[in-house]
């Protein structure tokens, strides 16, 4: 039986032509990456002390963007597989876009590590020296098997989608994409019984990835709390980053989506409603990250013990004040207004929202880290650590950024970045649990509007 | 087997920093120089730290030494991933330089900022550079590993050694980093913490001794000597 | 007592941590293989 999507042309059309805008971006994409590499082996070459990190503050800005490309990643997981298990079917057309930021921040982050690390080429002593008491080998491991499973989960909720363009683009694709669908869709032939499989698999996977994305977020923090250091050695850490990273996770989602919607022209299969829904949820998350705010300066500054205020004094009144309430605004003050007076029906006041709270976040980590190196225990009475960063890792963060994006304009033009098969109208024909739900609410892509 | 451990008497320590120069001639730790010693990338093994409290002349001024502090509950070692620093039978907190991947969640671990870091390949000044301990051991660093205080494991090593081609069994007293022996004041002392007829074992149960931070449950091998 | 000070040396020593690293993904990966069979044969006849 077939599946009919009416909007199959449309999400199909990207595929079939290179514009000159994609060649252009691309380059130019292409070449912040390369200086970024360039940056990277200068680095290999003449050590760390080309960075701006010293004692005390032995982890700056590559550090910060590690934890912030993996808590980007949980956007696409939290859509997916989040939104999944809790019977959203109106996620339905985001979660190939959302999983895409997922597939393709994740090896930043862990390239933001080897960058990091004084030497790279030991990096395999982790597999045959690991040591499980170490927090990191626990990052190792929950990152790990969370690429890989964020991987597998793309890939089979593609599986159908490459089927169908292997079959109808034939002919008006190049040779070598046509092999490539071929061979990548696993003779795929689109049987009722193949699509309940996946379907059961996908759900399967959904619950299993929402479990990783607890896990993964936690385990990240945990690498700073699990030292003794003022600032890091609390209990709210964990739930602290893991709503962080869903904070920013979700609002990159609404960015990603805007864009393919006015780049690709998907207004019919990515409708106002959806920014909506997306509207709610960064209202409740954004209120919940500054419950966790609240919760721990409150807590800290009330108990005045003097290591722990010297770092909190730093952000609130200190060197770090500009940054530290510069974040705040950007993460709170101003999108929670955007939100309730002008988020609502309005794409574009959902993005600019969206990226202040991700420049935010970016600030967050970086003054989580920061501040509390550069008032160590020991020191505090003494001096203060500085910390500049340099060009290099300037560039470097650029070049991270720019090869995220590159992956993911590239990923655009080959497979298509709405699922065609899940928000076929005829879903429910199926018979699977998931599209049952759907026939009972209103067909997947026309979602009830606020 | 000993466990070693170190007193600092602050009454007798002037600050003349003959312990952090001897430490860098015998363990062979590269000069930063002074740009980038302004930058935080001095590698000081031992480091005398100035407490000062008031204004001249109601002057309130503690000189604290600190090497490594040899915890018995290392807050660094459980956080290494690689098993690249590591506590040795005899309660010293050693690094191999050749498995270290220089990740430095150490050297952020530790609550004595104890642990350095070598940003760049290591250097030194020509006249310095004629002057370098020859010792396998302490042979310099390369680029991108840890390193820090020892406590002189070369010369604990050494000490066996010879007693042993002396035919003489080994004693503690034969074991003395360079800090100590240095020491113009005769402020430090080392030797065994579980012999109870030792100078160390005794002095650490002084009413004046006091260890760094000891709330934290690291357990420090450095004692100190409360001034006054 | 035998038993904790096994947990102790799992944790502590170096070279477990990289196995189970490796077990974890191994398992990993052949689980989804399998599934990935198991989803492509769905409906196939019986021969």
């Amino acid at each position: 039986m077939q599946l009919k999507n009416e909007n199959e042309a449309l999400i199909l059309a990207p595929l079939k032509k290179l514009s000159t805008g994609d060649k252009l971006l691309w380059s130019f994409l292409g070449g912040l990456l390369l200086l970024g590499l360039i940056a990277y082996i200068r680095q290999l070459v003449l050590g760390l002390g080309v960075t701006g990190m010293n004692r005390p503050v032995y982890w700056g800005v590559y550090i910060t963007n590690f934890v912030f490309f993996i808590g980007l990643a949980h956007s696409g997981t939290f859509i997916s597989a989040i939104l999944r298990v809790a019977g959203q079917s109106w996620r339905a057309p985001l979660t190939r876009a959302a999983e895409a930021i997922t597939l393709f921040s994740l090896p930043f982050g862990a390239a933001a590590i080897l960058a990091d690390m004084g030497r790279p080429d030991r990096i395999f002593n982790i597999l045959f020296f690991g040591r499980y008491q170490s927090p990191l080998l626990w990052d190792f491991t929950a990152v790990g098997l969370y690429f890989l499973s964020s991987v597998i989960f793309m890939y089979f909720s593609l599986l159908p989608d490459i089927a169908l363009v292997r079959d109808r683009l034939k002919g008006q694709i190049p040779q070598w994409r046509q092999r490539m669908y071929e061979i990548l869709a696993l003779g795929w032939s689109g049987r009722p019984e193949q699509f309940r499989r996946l379907e059961k698999v996908l759900d399967g996977m959904a619950i299993f990835m929402t479990m990783l994305v607890v896990t993964v977020h936690t385990v990240v923090s945990w690498v700073f709390g699990m030292t003794l250091q003022p600032g890091w050695h609390t209990a709210l850490i964990g739930p602290f980053f893991l709503l962080g990273a869903i904070l920013s996770g979700t609002a990159a989602v609404v960015i990603v989506l805007a864009l393919l919607r006015r780049v690709y022209g998907l207004q019919k299969s990515l409708p106002l409603s959806l920014f909506n829904s997306l509207r709610k949820l960064l209202i409740t998350f954004t209120l919940g990250w500054l419950y966790m705010m609240i919760a721990e300066y409150l807590t800290g500054s009330y108990g005045n013990m003097v290591e722990e205020m010297r770092v909190i004094q730093d952000k609130f009144s200190g060197q770090y004040a500009l940054m530290f309430w510069g974040m705040a605004i950007l993460v709170f003050g101003v999108p929670l207004l955007i939100f309730i007076l002008r988020g609502k029906n309005s794409i574009g006041w959902m993005v600019a929202a969206s990226v202040m709270i991700n420049i935010g976040m970016w600030l967050e980590r970086y003054i989580v880290i920061v501040p509390t190196e550069v008032s160590p225990r020991l020191f505090y009475e003494l001096a203060q650590g500085v910390y500049r960063p340099t060009w290099t890792e300037m560039v470097m963060t650029v070049s991270f950024f720019a090869g995220m994006a590159l992956l993911y304009a590239v990923f655009t033009r080959l497979f298509p970045i709405i699922p065609i098969w899940e928000t076929a109208q005829n879903l429910h024909a199926l018979s699977i649990p998931q599209a049952n739900q759907v026939a009972s609410e209103e067909p997947a892509v026309e979602l009830s509007g606020d | 087997m000993p466990r070693w451990g170190m007193v600092i008497d602050l009454d007798k320590c002037f600050a003349c920093q003959s312990c952090t120069a001897a430490c860098r001639m015998e363990n062979n730790t590269p000069v930063a120089g002074p740009n980038q010693a302004a930058a935080g990338r001095a590698i000081l093994w031992n480091e005398v730290l100035p407490f000062i409290e008031g204004e001249y002349p109601n002057v309130q001024a503690v000189m604290l030494p600190r090497p490594c502090m040899h915890c018995d509950e290392p807050a660094c070692i459980k956080v290494c991933p690689v098993q690249a620093t590591y506590k040795d039978e005899e309660g010293l907190v050693l690094i191999d330089y050749q498995r270290c991947i220089g990740c430095r969640m150490c050297t952020v671990a530790c609550p004595y900022s104890v642990r350095y870091f070598n940003w760049y390949p290591p250097e030194w000044p020509a006249s310095l550079k004629q002057h370098l301990n020859p010792d396998p051991e302490v042979a310099p660093r390369p680029a991108g590993v840890v390193e820090k205080c020892t406590f002189c494991v070369q010369r604990l090593r050494k000490a066996r050694q010879t007693a042993e081609a002396q035919g003489r069994p080994f004693q503690a007293t034969d074991y003395i980093p360079a800090c100590v022996q240095t020491c113009t004041g005769h402020a430090r002392y080392f030797g065994d913490l579980d012999d109870p007829n030792s100078l160390v074992a005794k002095l650490s149960h002084s009413p004046r001794a006091y260890r760094l931070q000891e709330e934290l449950g690291t357990q420090p091998k450095v004692f100190y000597l409360k001034q006054g | 007592m035998q038993i904790g000070n096994l947990v102790a040396t799992f944790f502590e020593a170096a070279g477990p941590g990289g196995v189970v690293i490796m077990a974890v993904l191994i398992l990993a990966l052949i689980t989804y293989y399998l599934l990935a069979r198991w989803i492509l044969a769905g409906g196939k006849e019986k021969s």
